[in-house]
């Protein structure tokens, strides 16, 4: 029986001569979707060569589905990549590259003609997949890698970038995949540095930095972690000094900025006792609030803070 | 309902042993490579010779021989004849050859590079040893192809000229010289594919490729003509860098047969030693290159 779709990365470095590129990284990626993320420079790609045994790490192990990729060709059949790059042959379809691709697991031509059409159907390339790549668009080329990687129907799927030059409505589409994809039970590990990318297909993130796990966890696991941070709540009001007033009474509230007419912001390090403390002043005591709600609990500003290097 | 309920089905069927998965590469390459207009046209010059030398088999004989010899040719046997052919027709060939190779191969793993399709293949059950064979098998297939279908031609029209009752017998008698063609055929198309692919991946562009192996291999036979003017320490090294003259060395070897005119030979261990030379060092920079494969983000 074969074991669970499931990535594990055991004291991982990966050196280029004297240039540490991941720098002891231990971590699991199991069923469902998980981002990672980064910004240029951080470790993402070579941690993408390493998981799908392009590369063998300097020191450490790699094991997809319970095997070192390096070592065992075969435990490959489970894995899809979406690469960044748009590969693209001219004069050649979608379809020829997908049902080629294909081959190389060892499918028939019957058998790879009839899987590489039903995966460009899925995303939504059924009419233009015997037209040559080279006159796709940006989007078209992505669900083209995407047709690509899901066609032999992996149970690790490894995407770079995926969103990239999609519309609002491919973006959506892809998104949506990508979710049931991952509630499938499949291992989605999904590279990015656009942070609200990755915040629209998971909560689920292992956030990098110099070669380096700096986070990992779900986006509010990590921003609880930022105890030593204040979160930042913003505060819509018709009378912002009164709240301001209310406010700097609350436990743990380090400042308010009243720089707005119809809004006041409050960083507090706890922000449940602000939480509960205004709940109950606005239902008390009449405290004038349309609505309160974090600023930064996104994955955005967690990243900001992680790589401010304690800024 | 769930994507896998509404396109994907796991794979049930079975799968080729993993060693053979080099095989659809090899596939596709062959396709690409004999659908081109290259390769067409290649291929009707190489039509053109094997007629040529079928009507000279056929009507006249005597001018395979050097004209001091002519007057002896009473002596010479449909066998010798045969073997002679075979051999004056490789020589014919051998400026042609390696274009069909060229031509095939020059883009294999350089529009992989280009096109950033490397690591597609890498993350697939295919290694690097698989991703090589299949690369250098494609361009060898399609050179053995259009190399070895005229020569075989031509052992067949010589067996079938024979009077109907020597057929049999001489087409026998001959059955070495066609493992000898054969093997002719497969050691050249090997090495010109290793090179070509070799350089492909070394160079990255097609064009670029091509010059370099037109370098190398024509290159090669210049300095093997220069061999007679060198140095006798050099002489020897020079003459083997003809990958051409090298396998027609073998062939001339197995057949047994002597051409003249053909300019200094290498020895055949020197000719053996180049060609497999080509050929390892081609698997190791293929390996290598794949092995370094980038994927950026």
């Amino acid at each position: 029986m074969s074991a669970a779709p499931s990535v594990r990365l055991e004291g991982v470095t990966k050196s280029y001569g004297d240039v540490l590129a991941v720098n002891d990284v231990t971590a699991t990626f199991g069923p469902g979707v998980t981002g990672l993320l980064g910004p240029n420079g951080a470790g993402k790609s070579t941690l993408i060569k390493l998981v799908t045994g392009m590369l063998s790490p300097s020191i450490g192990r790699v094991l997809l589905c319970d095997e070192p990729p390096t070592s065992s060709p075969h435990v490959m059949a489970r894995v899809g990549l979406v690469p960044e790059q748009d590969p693209i042959y001219p004069g050649v379809s979608a379809f020829e590259v997908t049902s080629y691709l294909l081959r190389l697991h060892g499918l028939d031509r019957g058998d790879a003609a009839s899987r590489a059409r039903a995966a460009l159907e899925r995303v939504g390339l059924a009419a233009a997949m015997d037209r040559p790549v080279q006159g796709y668009s940006k989007g078209m080329r992505q669900r083209a890698k995407l047709a690509q990687a899901l066609a032999h129907d992996p149970d690790v799927l490894v995407l770079d970038e995926p969103l990239n030059g999609l519309d609002p409505v491919g973006r959506r589409e892809i998104v949506a995949l990508v979710q049931a994809l991952g509630a499938e039970g499949r291992c989605v590990v999904v590279s990015s540095h656009v942070l609200h990318e990755v915040e629209a297909m998971t909560r689920r993130v292992l956030l990098m930095a110099h070669g380096r796990v700096i986070a990992e966890g779900t986006v509010a696991e990590i921003r609880r972690d930022l105890s030593d941070r204040p979160l930042t709540v913003r505060v819509d009001t018709p009378s912002p000094r009164e709240v301001a007033r209310f406010a700097v009474g609350v436990e743990g509230v380090l400042s308010v900025d009243l720089s707005a007419s119809d809004r006041v912001v409050v960083a507090t390090r706890r922000p449940d006792d602000l939480f509960a403390a205004m709940a109950g002043a606005v239902l008390g005591q009449g405290l004038p609030v349309r609505s309160f709600h974090p600023t930064d609990e996104g994955l955005e500003a967690v990243f900001r803070y992680l790589t401010a290097g304690g800024a | 309902m769930t994507v896998h309920a509404r396109g994907y089905r796991r794979h049930e069927g079975g799968t080729e042993r993993p060693r053979l998965r080099f095989l659809p590469i090899v596939a596709e390459g062959y396709r690409a490579g004999t659908r081109g207009k290259a390769f067409r046209r290649l291929g009707l010059l190489f039509v053109v010779i094997v007629v040529f030398h079928g009507v000279m088999l056929y009507l006249d004989p005597a001018a395979l021989f050097p004209r001091r010899m002519r007057g002896g040719l009473g002596q010479v046997t449909s066998d010798d004849l045969m073997r002679r052919v075979l051999a004056f027709f490789a020589r014919s060939l051998a400026g042609l050859v390696p274009l069909v190779a060229m031509f095939v191969g020059a883009g294999s793993v350089a529009d992989d590079l280009r096109s950033r399709a490397l690591p597609l293949y890498l993350v697939r059950p295919v290694t690097p040893t698989d991703y090589w064979l299949g690369k250098v098998l494609a361009p060898a297939a399609v050179t053995a192809t259009a190399y070895g279908v005229p020569f075989v031609a031509l052992v067949a029209f010589g067996v079938l000229i024979r009077p109907s009752e020597e057929i049999l017998p001489f087409a026998w008698r001959h059955l070495p010289s066609l493992g000898a063609v054969v093997l002719h055929v497969g050691v050249t198309a090997l090495a010109y594919a290793s090179v070509v692919v070799t350089l492909s991946t070394l160079v990255g562009r097609r064009i670029g490729t091509m010059v370099a192996f037109a370098g190398v291999v024509y290159g090669g036979e210049m300095l093997r003509l220069f061999s007679q003017t060198a140095p006798p320490d050099l002489a020897e090294p020079l003459r083997a860098l003809s990958l051409g003259t090298d396998a027609r060395v073998l062939l001339h070897e197995m057949l047994d047969v002597t051409l003249e005119h053909s300019g200094p030979q290498p020895a055949v261990t020197s000719a053996v030693a180049v060609l497999a030379a080509c050929v390892l060092l081609g698997a190791l920079v293929v390996v290598r290159r794949a092995r370094s494969v980038e994927v950026t983000s």
